[in-house]
């Protein structure tokens, strides 16, 4: 496993003494997570292999070590997002779900929350050398957006700017990068990995900010769970205060490949 | 009369096959009646979807003797969905699931002759929108048809359970299942998917039943240079939906299969349409529409559009019930639907022209229908909207009537329709949360409708389009019904009890608990002389969880389940 910067001295240290008599008997710690994701999380050989296991499993495995317990991951696809939080989350199969919307009404009290990590949204995606910034930038043009988001529903809305649909962000990213379209609005986080991974970083993420377009994200687990969820927050607490800092280190450093421009870490405690 | 049954309703496969070895033709013929009154060879008897089984033997008279005869566990829980069929003394059954096994069993005793147990990925529920059901399966030409979860159609051997062929229809991994079982007209075994939210673009699709191999495909969303493209804004005719997913019908006078689609994808209309009631010709053919498809090519000959520019998930799909009816003196071939959105309607099914639609449950969403062009007069404030939330929607998104199925007695011109009564407050937000798509909005809040119950069993007259008797349920989503000669009508509810009724009068004569909620439509068939009456049972799991509060009852009304139940005297 890569190793992971952002856990505290302090903790690590504490981590270390604790970790080779009570790890035996320390249950491990469940994640929740797709096993087709990325940048988000993935089983794939690949991804294990080069310790690219995604953002979600680096978060869940920070949270496990500062816990002092071994972590273990459900893989369950979220195609059907909630349906699946339902069978696995709420079913008590796993412990905790990385990157859930940090919103009350999300599937009713049934699902709980730590302080928001994340912020996640949609974002346009030019080539580097234009110099559009923004949605008026685009006018009469072609700019790909994923079927049924909210991007497909602003844009449809307007009658200057024509929408070249696509079922999921690597398509739209591929018919942009083939000149099908001049732009992309899509989710930003996969744009970035794609753009860097498979794209050169031709391209350019820019974050668009306006209302039902970026939200916060959380760690979720089923109400049963009230006890573990305070511990992980007031842990959330500790570490954002040291070097939380997941996403950064992510964002900054190619060689893991999961640069994920528009992901911004909620650093203030 | 008002409708008559002919060999042409039934399979022609069927009709040949007990031909062989009879001498005259008049034995022929009362031959091939008593086969044809005893079985129930495809999952609405025949052709016509009606459900009425010409057997009187259990009767008003006797159906308190009525006794469980068999009962056979489907070693599948949740959601089964599945009308056995039968033919001679083999009865066929599905599960859930896959299906997870398909069953060939002694329609007499329930003993097992066969097992198949297709090759069906553990990945389906992730892509399945509503639920791992099955509706059941297809026999003709010896060989047993079945529509798969993971997109694929497969041709079983009848007499061993041995698979023939599979086809691949579509890729279940753009969340495309089959669930119901496909039509066979000739040597073609017809069928559709679903999906229609997810991006799919609807298509019907024959192959050959020898070989599995396409025979045609046509798509029920028109493309570029196709009548009717035009009705879709933009690009978004690609994933625009439309699929035909449940049951077809076919016309063998007119050579014609008859279709009902789904929704229009996405959910949010300004993507496709203009995104309120002015939509003009963004209409988005051929969703939630009836299509009538030319059986030899597959080209479609006309349609009813009964939601234009569908902003309530109002799919088209429930099953055309085929049947003559007299209308003004006249004797008129018709096809009639209790479509999701609180119109029964009563159409021409020779020439597509509308006879009658008028409301069959509460519905708030329109006021009325205009038999000359099809279009509903709407309620502007109960079309949800970008930033136009709607209040008080009726029905709500599982319709007037869902997937289970009704039937017609022509003995008393009545048709039994397992309705729903509830309503909806609506956004236009997806409501999905998956890769690249953000969740949004809450679920869409579902409000019992009027009059303090939530489902109905409603004994219909088609013709003068009122209610003539009605049984009301605390709960919506009940099972499809099953009607015969000897007057009655079997319905199964959600709280799993089996009920029977006078046909005419509506007065309950039987019931029996059986554990789980029904939604499967029962059946009835005879072997050695003596009638059966055979029902599923195993409650829905998914549907509830998009129903908030009442999705509880729902669900607490019996545990999952998942078996066959064969009653005689």
């Amino acid at each position: 496993m890569r190793a992971l910067k952002f856990i505290a001295p302090a903790v690590a240290l504490a981590l270390a003494c604790g970790a080779a008599a009570s790890q035996a008997a320390v249950p491990a710690l469940r994640l929740c997570a797709d096993p087709a994701n990325l940048p988000f999380s993935s089983n794939a050989a690949e991804a294990t292999q080069k310790g690219m296991p995604g953002m979600y499993v680096e978060i869940g495995q920070a949270v496990a070590q500062a816990l002092g317990r071994p972590m273990e991951t459900v893989w369950s696809l979220s195609y059907f997002g909630k349906r699946n939080l339902r069978a696995t989350l709420l079913a008590g199969q796993c412990d905790l779900a990385v990157g859930l919307p940090a919103v009350q009404d999300f599937m009713g009290p049934r699902v709980i929350f730590t302080r928001p990590i994340l912020n996640l949204g949609y974002a346009l995606v030019v080539a580097k050398d234009r110099p559009a910034s923004r949605l008026d930038d685009l006018k009469g043009q072609r700019v790909a957006v994923q079927f049924g988001s909210p991007p497909q529903g602003l844009l449809a809305a307007r009658s200057d700017i024509t929408s070249v649909t696509a079922m999921d962000p690597e398509e739209a990213m591929r018919r942009l990068s083939a000149g099908e379209a001049d732009a992309a609005f899509i989710w930003g986080a996969s744009a970035s990995y794609i753009n860097h991974t498979a794209l050169q970083d031709r391209f350019k993420v820019i974050p668009v900010d306006a209302p039902q377009m970026q939200f916060p994200a959380a760690i979720g687990f089923s109400s049963k769970r009230a006890a573990l969820r305070d511990e992980i927050d007031a842990l959330l607490g500790a570490l954002l205060n040291f070097e939380w800092d997941v996403p950064k280190t992510v964002r900054a450093d190619p060689s893991t490949g999961l640069r994920t421009g528009p992901v911004e870490a909620l650093l203030a405690p | 009369m008002i409708h008559r049954f002919t060999h042409a309703s039934y399979p022609l496969a069927l009709a040949l096959a007990i031909g062989g070895g009879l001498g005259a033709a008049q034995a022929q013929d009362a031959k091939a009646k008593d086969v044809e009154a005893a079985g129930w060879a495809m999952y609405g008897r025949g052709y016509d979807n009606t459900r009425f089984s010409p057997l009187k033997q259990i009767t008003a008279a006797n159906i308190g003797k009525l006794k469980l005869a068999f009962s056979f566990q489907l070693g599948s829980l949740r959601s089964n969905e599945s009308s056995p069929i039968v033919v001679g003394d083999t009865m066929y059954v599905s599960t859930s699931w896959g299906p997870k096994f398909v069953y060939a069993l002694d329609a007499r005793t329930g003993a097992t002759k066969w097992t198949y147990e297709p090759d069906v990925p553990d990945d389906t529920l992730q892509y399945a929108c509503c639920d791992v059901n099955n509706r059941g399966v297809t026999y003709a030409d010896g060989k047993i048809f079945v529509g798969r979860l993971d997109g694929k159609l497969s041709a079983v051997d009848a007499a061993t359970g041995k698979e023939l062929w599979t086809t691949t229809v579509v890729d279940y991994k753009q969340g495309s299942v089959i669930t119901s079982p496909p039509l066979v007209v000739r040597n073609m075994v017809i069928t559709g998917f679903g999906g229609g939210e997810y991006g799919a673009r609807g298509s019907l699709q024959a192959y050959d039943i020898n070989t599995g191999k396409e025979v045609w495909k046509t798509w029920t969303v028109p493309g570029p240079g196709e009548a009717n493209n035009d009705t879709w804004k933009g690009d978004s005719w690609q994933h625009g939906g439309a699929v035909p997913w449940l049951i077809g019908s076919y016309d063998a006078k007119t050579d014609t299969v008859f279709w009902g689609t789904s929704n229009p994808g996405p959910w949010n209309t300004v993507v496709r349409s203009t995104g309120d009631g002015n939509y003009g010709k963004l209409t988005n053919l051929y969703s939630a529409s009836t299509v009538a498809f030319d059986a030899a090519t597959g080209k479609i000959k006309w349609h009813v559009q009964a939601t234009p520019a569908d902003a309530w998930d109002y799919d088209g799909v429930n099953e055309l019930v085929l049947a003559d009816l007299t209308i003004a003196g006249v004797k008129t071939p018709v096809y009639m639907k209790a479509d999701r959105n609180g119109f029964f309607y009563v159409v021409n099914r020779e020439t597509g022209k509308i006879i009658s639609a008028e409301k069959y449950v509460p519905t708030t969403w329109a006021s009325k229908i205009d038999v000359a062009t099809g279009k509903p007069s709407e309620d502007p404030d109960k079309r949800p909207g970008p930033n136009h939330p709607a209040k008080g929607v009726c029905p709500n998104l599982i319709g007037g009537k869902n997937w289970q199925p009704m039937s017609f007695n022509p003995q008393t011109g009545l048709v039994y329709i397992p309705s729903n009564n509830v309503c909806m407050d609506w956004s236009v937000s997806e409501v999905n949360y998956r890769k690249g798509v953000f969740y949004l909005g809450a679920d869409f809040p579902t409000l019992p409708g009027p009059g303090g119950y939530m489902g109905e069993l409603l004994a219909w007259d088609p013709v003068a389009q009122k209610k003539v008797w009605g049984v009301k349920s605390d709960l919506p989503f009940n099972g499809g019904t099953l009607t015969t000669a000897g007057n009655l009508t079997f319905w199964g509810d959600l709280h799993g009890v089996f009920h029977a009724f006078d046909a005419k009068s509506g007065k309950e004569l039987w019931k029996i608990p059986l554990g789980s909620g029904i939604g499967a439509g029962p059946i009835s068939y005879s072997v050695d002389g003596k009638q059966y009456v055979a029902v599923v049972v195993g409650r829905t799991a998914s549907i509830p969880a998009f129903l908030g509060d009442v999705g509880k009852k729902m669900t607490q009304a019996t545990p999952e389940g998942g078996a066959l139940f064969v009653f005689s005297e």
